[in-house]
């Protein structure tokens, strides 16, 4: 009896001290920090750090075309000269989100760049526009199916509008990295893309995924998601990203319909099968008022997680079957 | 002749028992500890310090309080600084737009000034616990 549960002591520390160590690494793409983790597969040669080293060229690539700020980026030629060919890699995530646009009834709409453009987020001046100037770019720039027409060999970009796909481009080149790092042998992976996750596989000490959604009031968590299954996380707020005008903040994200900064939530965490979903959703969820949002999320089973401005939390009735631990005021 | 019976060569019946008692529970303990939740908040007690040069390098502060680092970021020097409750920010960078030092303290959220390649993560038990952070 005794030697036996010496030896079960001695096996369960051999094996929490023998787990394989993961190869870790991050970088700054996309204007933030991406970090993948990967667990070596003992059934095969490590080759982590080249799989690694191929996942994040395709961050670097979805950077390189469908980045708002670079100047030769192919959707900021799409911006300045109102056309782009369809066979220009932008274009899946154009098609992408006229997707989305069209499922979340236009609340997800890159075009509503004009309208952080007019309220000073890219230059960082932070301006509030007056009532006349939001209507008029309502009316003329505002609503992707309006403004972003796909032709027989080209998407037409209507003048004076913008298009920035930041509420889409991670979760695609999560999706594309993804993709690498399978086809590379990796079985056990986690991306990272400044809080949209992806994670997938078995880890050696064959514990479940543990995500934390941050609480923005205090920085600690929120709530947990413990899954063994792949899924998908992805958190939109307006604490990391927001002007201040007389003493006021703005969120980043704008209600496509008023054309004001919403100001319903601190953050909306939504969880689905894959990382595309999870952010542009996230982000369209964050522009709905709350009735609306509430009632969208259970039309679609989506698990989502609500922190309203004044603090009340709220889950989608999936999302109950999702998050764990969850905080209450 | 005379017949001695030997005394007990390790220990008697009952001592046994006590012993294998003991050991059984202490093994109940440690299973507990082994297999208990973590905490789902801790204080912050190590901050990682990475910049993102043509090499990346990090280092790790333990308990700062009121102190101030500098360091050599991609396009220039960047200081860091420290209160005396432990909060962090970004006092300076070399940076066009100086967003990361207009976020002022942070108590345990990163913070990042990208054009200078520097980042600031909290290494906190909560962060130990889990595998990443959704924010």
């Amino acid at each position: 009896m005794f030697l036996l549960l010496l030896g079960a002591a001695a096996f369960l520390q051999f094996r929490q001290n023998s787990q394989p160590p993961f190869y870790n690494e991050s970088r700054l793409l996309m204007d933030t920090v991406i970090s993948i983790r990967v667990w070596p597969d003992d059934s095969r040669p490590d080759n982590s750090r080249g799989a690694v080293d191929l996942a994040f060229a395709e961050f670097a690539a979805v950077e390189r075309f469908a980045s708002f700020h670079i100047a030769d980026s192919e959707l900021a030629r799409l911006n300045k000269t109102g056309v782009s060919s369809l066979l220009a890699s932008v274009s899946e995530l154009l098609t992408l989100s006229h997707t989305y646009h069209q499922q979340t009834g236009g609340f997800f709409d890159p075009s509503f760049a004009v309208l952080q453009k007019a309220y000073g987020f890219y230059d960082g001046a932070g301006r509030l526009p007056d009532a006349n100037e939001l209507a008029e770019l309502l009316a003329m720039n505002c609503g992707l199916e309006k403004v972003l027409h796909r032709q027989a060999d080209h998407w037409q970009l209507a003048s004076g509008s913008l298009i920035d796909l930041g509420g889409i481009a991670g979760g695609y080149a999560i999706e594309r990295a993804k993709r690498v790092l399978r086809s590379s042998g990796c079985r056990a992976f986690l991306i990272d893309d400044a809080g949209d996750i992806w994670f997938e596989g078995r880890k050696p000490d064959g514990k479940p995924w543990k995500i934390a959604v941050r609480d923005p009031r205090d920085n600690g968590a929120l709530a947990y998601v413990e899954s063994t299954a792949p899924l998908a996380i992805s958190t939109s707020g307006d604490y990391e990203r927001f002007i201040t005008v007389d003493g006021q903040k703005y969120g980043h994200i704008m209600n496509p319909f008023t054309g004001r900064p919403v100001d319903y939530y601190a953050s909306v965490t939504v969880v689905a099968s894959d990382a595309v979903t999870a952010d542009a959703l996230s982000t369209a969820i964050f522009a709905m008022p709350p009735e609306q949002a509430f009632a969208w999320a259970d039309q679609h089973r989506l698990g989502v997680l609500f922190l309203s401005a004044s603090g009340s939390v709220h889950l989608s009735a999936a999302g109950k079957a999702v998050f764990s631990q969850v905080r209450t005021p | 002749m005379s017949y001695q019976t030997p005394p007990p060569v390790f220990a008697g019946r009952s001592e046994v028992i006590i012993i294998v008692m003991v050991t059984l529970l202490s093994f109940i303990a440690w299973l507990y500890q082994y297999f208990q939740p973590a905490a789902p908040e801790a204080s912050i007690v190590r901050w990682r310090v990475t910049t993102f040069t043509r090499t990346v390098s990090s280092r790790e502060i333990t308990r700062p309080t009121e102190m101030r680092l500098m360091v050599k970021g991609k396009l220039g020097p960047a200081e860091i600084e420290w209160d005396d409750r432990g909060r962090v920010r970004i006092a300076s960078s070399t940076c066009p737009c100086h967003t990361c030092v207009q976020m002022g303290w942070s108590a345990g959220a990163s913070l990042i000034c990208v054009p200078n390649g520097l980042l600031l993560e909290p290494l906190n038990e909560e962060a130990a616990s889990v595998d990443a952070v959704s924010r």
